[in-house]
């Protein structure tokens, strides 16, 4: 007569199995290995410390901190009151400005590297600054790049906002600067926390922008394990490095973690306003950042028009060519033709990878094992967003090359690299739609007679149908974007369009810049065509961390 | 039939000791405050949570073992739960699909409910009432043989409330569904159940029809639970000229110039009538109705009162 059974909802349990099994052997084989491979060469006969104090380096990581806590100050001054103008007041344009600020995010980093010397250099639009080669070049850059981080996470996290604390307090007879400081600002504390420790992560791992505009004197720890892996050939300094710059994202994405706003919170009303007076300050930041924000595109839209004989289509005529002094092994057609299919690639392997992760990271199991076991699945998810693209790209080499895994000459190398770093978005973006499923609603379809595996079907993969759209476009252009490792695993004789646009830059002369600007701007309006597409499913992507 | 006996919840004995059988085509009500654990006593008849001990049987047949979707039961939950992704068609349809009877039966099923025509109409377009008659529906679509419901009108306004309970207890009637649900609200229970089972703390105090119930209620807690405001014992009871233990309703005394004196305290305009609060020496403040002007006494309604052992 006596039953006892230990009830885990079946689906969670498939789930569980379907769920963590594809990611963890995806990130074992192809993240831990060669990334651990890379690291475990910086142990052992006191290199570390040996590294660790040479002169460069020191400064080198000082420069990398720095710049990056200086970025996201920035980003953050800047980004809150922006924020607050396209979140909370209504007018009209604004759905188009929101999708507008994603636009310098998903700019692959080298186009946005060109279009800032392009705009910064003699006889460049802000030529006369004389900023070129400088830190504030890099700082503007990175600002540029990262704005929109800010401005949606807390712009998505403000639109929710319930508004009748503040009006609690003003009623109490606070003026709204003070609501402002002591009611809305602590509310928004963990949004902020987490979009500025987004921004720090990024901005210490920035590659392709550094490369582009740091020239010789400025450099981020990625840069110098760039440097000493392809020109000094110095793996143990670099291995060294790697490890540095994985404790500083663990760290960070430590604090990001115990401070990230409440997963699957409810979609509250809008409750935007007019503009009042008391705006203009916000107002006014949004429109001069805005501009600022144009200005590298409009110089790289200038630029690409400008060739030796006047304004003219002569640059886009000359992708169809292999450059001046054979720079390239091909024309840049071909180099956008292997981008698109490369990042469809990766863009399957990092859907089915992050749809299968989101599915178990969503999940609430009872037992509080489980739950720490998600949380750690959690983090080591997000970490190939921190980790050097180098230090994987060159672990692919170093470790992928016995079989069963030899993959070195292999096609699928880069796919994998990139989805790596598409992985984490994906998860970021179907992850809070998951979790806000109510768990009655998979009770339900099971009483109504459906089986675990029907459930998750029927219930889970229905509701995320449009979240996986919009994921999908997220990581074809985060894909064809990327640099860092693709600069590392693409071959030669089938270059990705980034690749191409930086070997244009490196080869001065003839029509070689021409082409890489308007190499740029192709490449930029894919991405831009691709986002687009996606904000019109209006489902939360970046901004969603 | 479904009967289940000494039953154990996982954290903290949700539910102990409950005995208790439906009888095909009864509709049982479960009367119970917030946490008396009458919701997890109906996840677990449908198998969301585990016995730790005691047993549920259809039939004869102990369904320990059997899956939550291979039970044959319905649940139908407070806010409804219908599938947000899908239309009011395919919503309703999903069981059928299921259990591959085909889909013919959903345009029976929404005039069942009162809503003919509503086919195509997307979830989120629908208002509360609108979505709980939708979960009706896909439930029914199941053809189940315990169809149960979680607190089914407790998420709508009282006008709507009332309006639905009837047709609730239309719907079950009419096609001889065997049910069992829970809710807080008396009135609720009273309207669509044929028998009444009030829980607190986890045990089954009481179970009878709704009649029996009110008019015997099994222990002072549980009259002052359905409504009764006052409880008076035998010595105070006896000053009204009643055997005690006695449970009053406001309707129970009724002002006027004869009976037992008392004093008006106080004159509280109702909706219904006045709520009055009469003095009575020996017993103390009661509620009252009836016209206050130039009241002196109170005389005892029958109609109004229950016993109380």
């Amino acid at each position: 007569m006596t039953t006892v059974r230990p009830r885990i909802a079946p689906s969670t349990t498939v789930a569980v199995v379907l769920g963590a099994g594809v990611p963890i052997v995806f990130f074992a084989v192809f993240f831990l290995w060669p990334v651990g491979a890379m690291v475990v060469r910086g142990f052992g006969d006191g290199i570390a410390l040996d590294v660790l104090t040479r002169p460069r380096t020191v400064r080198l990581i000082g420069l990398t901190l720095g710049q990056a806590a200086l970025a996201a100050i920035i980003t953050t001054v800047l980004g809150v009151p922006i924020a607050h103008v396209l979140y909370r007041l209504r007018f009209r344009g604004r759905r188009f400005l929101r999708a507008l600020i994603i636009v310098p995010f998903v700019l692959p980093t080298v186009v946005v590297g060109v279009a800032f010397r392009t705009l910064l250099r003699e006889g460049g639009l802000l030529g006369f600054l004389h900023l070129d080669g400088t830190f504030a070049a890099i700082m503007l850059a990175l600002v540029f790049f990262n704005i929109a981080v800010v401005v949606r996470t807390v712009g998505g996290a403000w639109e929710n906002l319930d508004p009748r604390q503040e009006e609690a307090a003003r009623v109490l007879g606070a003026s709204p600067a003070r609501v402002m400081l002591t009611v809305t600002l602590p509310r928004l504390a963990p949004a902020i926390i987490a979009a500025s420790s987004v921004v720090f992560l990024f901005c210490s791992t920035a590659f392709g922008v550094v490369l582009v505009l740091g020239g010789t004197r400025f450099g981020t720890i990625e840069t110098e394990i760039y440097l000493l892996t392809t020109q000094f050939l110095d793996l143990r300094a670099a291995s060294v490095l790697s490890i540095t710059q994985l404790v500083v994202v663990v760290l960070v994405l430590l604090v990001a973690g115990r401070l990230r706003p409440k997963r699957g919170t409810e979609r509250g009303s809008s409750v935007a306003r007019r503009p009042r007076r008391a705006d203009a300050a916000a107002i006014s930041i949004t429109i001069v950042t805005g501009l600022l924000l144009a200005l590298p595109v409009v110089a790289l839209l200038a630029r690409s028009f400008q060739t030796a004989d006047g304004w003219s289509l002569g640059n886009y005529i000359a992708l169809g060519s292999t450059g001046s002094r054979n720079a390239l092994s091909g024309p840049v057609w071909e180099a956008l033709g292997n981008s698109l299919v490369i990042a469809a690639a990766a863009t399957a392997i990092a859907l089915v990878i992050g749809t299968s992760a989101s599915l178990i990271l969503s999940r609430r199991p009872r037992s509080i094992g489980l739950r720490r076991g998600i949380l750690a699945l959690d983090g080591v998810l997000m970490l190939p967003l921190g980790v050097s693209a180098v230090t994987v790209g060159f672990g692919f080499l170093i470790t992928l090359n016995q079989p069963p895994f030899d993959l070195r000459s292999s096609p699928i190398l880069v796919p994998i690299a990139q989805a790596l770093v598409a992985t984490p978005l994906v998860v970021r973006t179907l992850l809070p739609v998951l979790s806000a499923i109510d768990e009655r609603l998979r009770e339900s379809a099971a009483v109504l007679g459906a089986a675990p595996l029907r459930v998750l079907r029927d219930v889970d993969l229905g509701i995320v149908a449009r979240p996986v759209l919009a994921a999908s476009g997220f990581a074809f252009a985060v894909a064809l974007g990327e640099f860092g490792a693709t600069s590392f695993l693409s071959r030669p004789d089938r270059p990705t369009l980034p690749v191409v646009i930086f070997r244009l830059i490196g080869l001065p002369g003839g029509d070689n810049f021409g082409m890489a600007i308007a190499a740029s701007v192709v490449l930029a309006t894919v991405t831009v065509m691709v986002i687009g597409l996606v904000e019109r499913l209006r489902v939360g992507t970046v901004g969603s961390w | 039939m479904v009967s289940y006996l000494d039953d154990d919840g996982s954290r903290g004995t949700a539910v102990d000791g409950v005995s208790l059988s439906v009888s095909p085509g009864e509709v049982l009500g479960i009367l119970g405050a917030s946490g008396s654990g009458k919701s997890t006593l109906l996840r677990a008849i449908a198998g969301l949570e585990s016995l730790d001990a005691g047993a549920i049987s259809w039939d004869g047949a102990d369904l320990g073992a059997v899956p939550v979707h291979k039970r044959g039961f319905a649940l139908m939950f407070q806010d409804g739960q219908l599938f947000p992704h899908r239309n009011v068609f395919d919503n309703i349809a999903y069981p059928m699909r299921i259990a591959r009877t085909g889909t013919s039966r959903v345009s029976d099923l929404l005039d069942l409910v009162g809503l003919p025509g509503y086919e195509k109409r997307q979830v989120r377009s629908l208002s509360g009432g609108e979505q709980q008659r939708v979960a009706l529906a896909r439930a029914l679509a199941a053809s189940p043989r315990l169809l149960l419901l979680d607190e089914p009108l407790s998420a709508l306004d009282r006008e709507l409330r009332e309006r639905l309970a009837g047709d609730l207890r239309e719907i079950l009637t009419a096609t001889g569904t065997t049910a069992i649900f829970v809710t807080h609200d008396q009135s609720e229970a009273f309207s669509i159940a044929d028998r009444v089972g009030i829980m607190a703390a986890g045990k089954l105090v009481q179970v009878g029809s709704p009649l029996e119930v009110w008019r015997s209620p099994v222990s002072a807690d549980v009259a002052r639970f359905l409504g009764y405001t006052a409880v008076l014992d035998s010595a105070r009871a006896a000053v009204v000229g009643l055997e005690g233990p006695v449970a009053f309703r406001p309707t129970g005394l009724v002002v006027g110039r004869e009976g037992v004196p008392a004093a008006v305290v106080r004159v509280v305009p109702g909706v219904d009538g006045n709520r009055i609060r009469v003095h009575i020496d020996g017993v103390g403040e009661l509620d009252a109705v009836g016209d206050p002007e130039g009241a002196t006494h109170v005389r005892v309604d029958p109609a109004g009162i229950a016993r109380v052992p």
